[in-house]
């Protein structure tokens, strides 16, 4: 497969922005496979407003199933179970799907072969046509494990797409968090744009972030939004920046525009400068970084 | 000696690699000595949830490989190929002939 | 009771909220369950009295009595394990491993593998004031947070107090596990087409769980918006409306808490609460 770039934008704390960023660079990036990694709660597509949608089931791990008409009522699997999956109800044995984790345990256990696994549809992905260019996402059903699996699934998908359509770039937006989710989506990626806020939750989650970040060796730039609801927090993360020999590649103020824009969802940045100028700059971040290479 | 190479289609030595080494199409066994495709397996493991580059390592080691051939696996497969001592070579480009050729060519380097 | 605290998107204000609750009610359990990112602390400032590290079994094998005859990583659903017969090597994989106890089961040689504890994150307990504040931090790397917060709800609630419950953002296990044993959800969402979004996400993991749901509508603009629309047409209730301001902002990025922000939100919080758990009783 050809060199593909991935540029990934994470944040450590939800709620910074993430989606607003990635759909205000999917407006002035030209020829790019747009992906939205946040599976768990996919908003891109608000955005973007997708089109010619084509779907895909996902399926996910296994639960298991006690075959009421094979079982000894032995309590055995009951025993077993670490994960208090297995209750009696209407006094038979059933497995609860919510605390299944899959691991096949009683089903391996049962003296009378009454249990199977079964795999579960556990979400969706979708290719799309939108102004901006050819969009990937995906939707996890509620309750279900997201283990990054799916966000591999939607990444794979995208540069599947860029293959065919001679397209060397995917631009990612990427889930909240430190867990496997984020690593899923940061495997493989050339930079890591990380948006975090003023806050002290925000501080705290840009560090977490940070570590995973550096154990993977990305490069990254830090954008601070609604840096002026607290300038002091703001000098504290451009001094983090500094030490982690990490740069802070655009502020945003907060703003009222920003916020009316999104409401009607609305693209802020063809209407408000103060995001439009800071979004250039992002982009021109990742212009001279991947340009390097 | 035995090489794997981890394929998208089934087309013997045509087959072209596939751009995934945990969840490619197929996996095709040459033997270097008698110059031969000696098989072509369907990757039963492709749509494991986690860890399927665990049970792809196991595959090759069980396969009798000493080579592997493919698109970079992931960092848990290549920590067991390497305690394996089964060399593995990120290759994902062309078709096996291809990288085949590419692969001699480098050792007589 | 056990109120959960939850919301589909994150940044809508959950922690915010789950701490204003406790901090209003006086006498309650605050508890952390946003494992990944607890950031309760920050705002309820609470005296740590204790430290307890958290661990979970996994396997550990004896090269020198294994015969590597792979039964165990055969049953293994989640390929933590490999075993390489040809160099004697049996090799395990932490972060996929989900603790179940298969390996050992099916293992056939006395001696080849036990389990071990190992450490994936940590509980602190302590004060704020008449608070009681327990919170799960799970370490960086760790998979998945879901062991962690069944072991807190477990071992550490006590269901008899007034338990108020900062859950995950999104929808999926970590969620899941903290809404499972509650009395009542309290969704924190923004009257923004993002938050209703996942608010829908969210309602839909809610209904699946057979739970009793209230609305906070966070960061509102005094107008009607599609939350009340969808309240309207869900029949959950909007329970409070918590005003945008760019001062309330400001003092969160200070971790000053919101009832010191807006006093006069304290008695809007007490009588929630008390609609809440009056509600309780009737049942």
């Amino acid at each position: 497969m050809k060199d593909i770039r991935e540029i990934v934008i994470i944040s450590g704390k939800g709620g910074t922005g993430k989606t607003t960023i990635t759909a205000s660079l999917a407006d002035i990036m030209p020829a790019k496979i747009i992906v939205d990694a946040d599976v768990d709660a996919a908003n891109l597509y608000i955005l973007l407003k997708p089109g010619n949608i084509r779907g895909n089931d996902f399926t996910g791990k296994s639960i298991a199933k006690i075959n009421r008409d094979l079982c000894a009522y032995c309590n055995l699997c009951k025993e077993l179970c670490r994960f208090g999956a297995v209750d009696i109800v209407n006094r038979h044995y059933r497995v609860d799907p919510f605390s299944c984790e899959g691991c096949g345990l009683c089903k391996i256990a049962c003296p009378v072969n009454a249990i199977e696994m079964n795999e579960q549809v556990v979400g969706e992905w979708f290719i799309s046509d939108t102004e901006f260019g050819d969009f990937v996402y995906a939707r996890l059903i509620p309750g279900a494990e997201n283990s990054g699996n799916l966000v591999t699934m939607v990444k794979h998908q995208a540069k599947l797409t860029a293959e065919e359509k001679n397209i060397d770039t995917l631009l990612i937006d990427g889930p909240p968090g430190i867990g496997c989710p984020v690593t899923a989506a940061i495997s493989g990626a050339d930079l890591a744009i990380i948006v975090t806020e003023p806050t002290y939750s925000g501080i705290s989650d840009l560090q977490r972030v940070s570590d995973l970040i550096s154990h993977f060796n990305i490069k990254s730039g830090i954008v601070i939004n609604r840096f002026d609801i607290n300038l002091e927090n703001t000098k504290k993360i451009e001094t983090f920046a500094r030490e982690r020999g990490a740069a802070v590649i655009a502020k945003i103020p907060h703003s009222q525009c920003i916020m009316e824009e999104i409401s009607r969802s609305h693209l802020p940045a063809r209407n408000c400068k103060v995001l439009s100028r800071q979004v250039e700059n992002i982009y021109e971040h990742i212009r001279h970084e991947l340009l390097r290479n | 000696m035995k090489i794997l190479f981890a394929v998208e289609t089934n087309a013997g030595l045509d087959s072209v690699m596939d751009s995934r080494f945990g969840r490619a199409g197929y996996f095709l066994v040459y033997d270097t000595d008698e110059k031969k495709v000696l098989s072509v397996e369907e990757n039963r493991f492709k749509n494991e949830a986690h860890g399927v580059g665990i049970k792809i390592a196991s595959f090759v080691i069980e396969s009798g490989c000493r080579v592997a051939i493919g698109a970079q696996p992931g960092p848990k497969a290549a920590v067991i190929l390497e305690q394996a001592q089964v060399k593995m070579i990120v290759n994902d480009k062309g078709t096996v002939k291809e990288a085949l050729e590419r692969y001699k060519e480098e050792l007589t380097v | 009771m056990y109120i959960a605290v939850a919301s589909g998107k994150g940044g809508t204000g959950k922690t915010l909220v789950s701490t204003s609750l406790a901090a209003s009610a006086g006498e309650c359990t605050y508890v952390d369950l946003d494992v990944e990112a607890p950031n309760g602390s920050i705002f309820l400032k609470p005296k740590i009295e204790r430290e307890i590290p958290y661990t979970l079994p996994v396997p550990e094998i004896n090269e020198q009595v294994c015969t590597f005859c792979e039964k165990c990583a055969k049953s293994c659903s989640f390929n933590a394990l490999a075993i390489i017969p040809p160099v004697r090597k049996a090799m395990f994989f932490p972060d996929l491993c989900h603790s179940c106890g298969v390996c050992a089961y099916t293992c056939p040689v006395d001696g080849a593998l036990k389990e071990v504890e190992k450490g994936i994150g940590k509980i602190r307990t302590g004060r704020s004031g008449s608070i009681k504040f327990i919170e799960g931090r799970l370490n960086v790397g760790q998979p998945s947070g879901v062991p962690l917060i069944s072991g807190i709800i477990d071992n550490y609630l006590d269901m008899d107090d007034l338990l108020f419950v900062d859950s995950s953002p999104g929808t999926s296990c970590p969620v899941v596990e903290s809404l499972k044993k509650s009395d009542y959800v309290i969704l924190v969402t923004e009257p923004t087409p993002f938050g209703l979004s996942d608010l829908k996400l969210t309602v839909e993991l809610v209904k699946k769980l057979g739970k009793d749901a209230g609305i906070i509508v966070n960061k509102d603009n005094g107008r009607k918006t599609i939350i009340d629309d969808f309240s309207d047409e869900t029949k959950i209730p909007v329970i409070l409306k918590i005003p945008y301001s760019i001062d309330i902002q400001k003092d969160y990025s200070k971790g000053i808490p919101l009832i010191e922000s807006l006093p006069r939100l304290k008695e809007k919080f007490n009588r929630m609460i008390d609609g809440i758990t009056g509600k309780n009783e009737r049942h």
